[in-house]
């Protein structure tokens, strides 16, 4: 089975930056919980939108708290309206992000793109891209349905093509219990 | 209450084992371990451990910082997909 042949265009794609959690007082003003690396990098990239774009929304940040930001949203002068649009998802176009270093990747560009072996053939999707402490990990699911976290590194993903719509995946060996016995066995 | 200093930080034998085997090796392998209690050495700098969740292994590349803490620190056994937002990386 072959890699997907239609690349989806990523300066197009909407990346979610954020979700109303609900309202906060009589005033209209909102709770939200940012997805940015800083919270309050929210309001960097201009207004925000909903999905379908065509609702745009003004965020002014009154206070940064644990529970999330206290916002003023254009529009919203009431507790009502800050009711109705409740659990809203906020997005920014991809374009606006900023460009990055050489080498370094949005982790929203490369959810989705085909995992492909050094022969070419599909073997599976990237689920995730995350880091818990220990280097960026890559969540394939593969075509059997189950799961597998690969290392995000040169060696073991030594091909990210993007404008292509794929990854090349190259899997480490595993070294398990019985390798290490028979190594220290046979010295 | 802490652990007592004379005797030293817990691992499991089997992964000093297996962790010895692969820096003989000196290859880019994954060493697979269930022992989330295991201490990370500094002998194991550098090396790449798949550590279990309970589901799967999760990838666990040692650096200097992370010395002194256990495996399992570094593969949470929830799994959350949330939104990335501009969260980016680098292969290292």
């Amino acid at each position: 089975m072959a890699a997907s042949d239609n690349p989806v265009d990523r300066s197009k794609v909407k990346v979610c930056v954020g979700t109303v959690s609900g309202p906060k007082g009589l005033d209209g003003s909102l709770r939200i919980r940012s997805y940015t690396t800083q919270p309050e990098d929210i309001t960097s990239y201009g207004p925000v939108s909903d999905k379908t774009g065509k609702n745009l929304y003004d965020i002014h940040i009154l206070q940064s708290t644990k529970k999330g930001l206290v916002v003023k949203i254009s529009g919203i002068e009431d507790r009502d309206a800050a009711e109705a649009i409740k659990g809203l998802d906020l997005y920014v176009s991809r374009g606006l992000l900023p460009e990055l270093d050489e080498g370094e990747f949005y982790f929203s560009d490369l959810i989705g793109l085909d995992a492909v072996n050094l022969n070419g053939s599909l073997i599976g999707k990237v689920k995730s891209v995350d880091n818990f402490g220990a280097g960026n990990v890559m969540e394939l699911e593969m075509r059997d349905g189950n799961f597998r976290s690969l290392p995000f590194s040169l060696d073991v993903v030594p091909v990210v093509d993007i404008a292509g719509g794929r990854v090349v995946v190259k899997p480490p060996t595993e070294l398990d219990i019985e390798d290490a016995a028979d190594a220290m066995e046979t010295g | 209450m802490s652990r007592s200093i004379w005797k030293g930080p817990f691992v499991d034998g089997h992964l000093l084992q297996k962790a010895e085997v692969a820096r003989e090796g000196g290859r880019n392998d994954v060493i697979k371990t269930w022992s989330r209690r295991s201490t990370i050495l500094p002998q194991f700098v550098g090396l790449t451990f798949g550590v279990y969740n309970g589901q799967k292994f999760i990838p666990v590349l040692v650096s200097e910082n992370m010395v002194g803490h256990k495996l399992g620190e570094f593969s949470p056994t929830r799994q959350y997909y949330g939104h990335t937002g501009d969260r980016k990386g680098a292969r290292e």
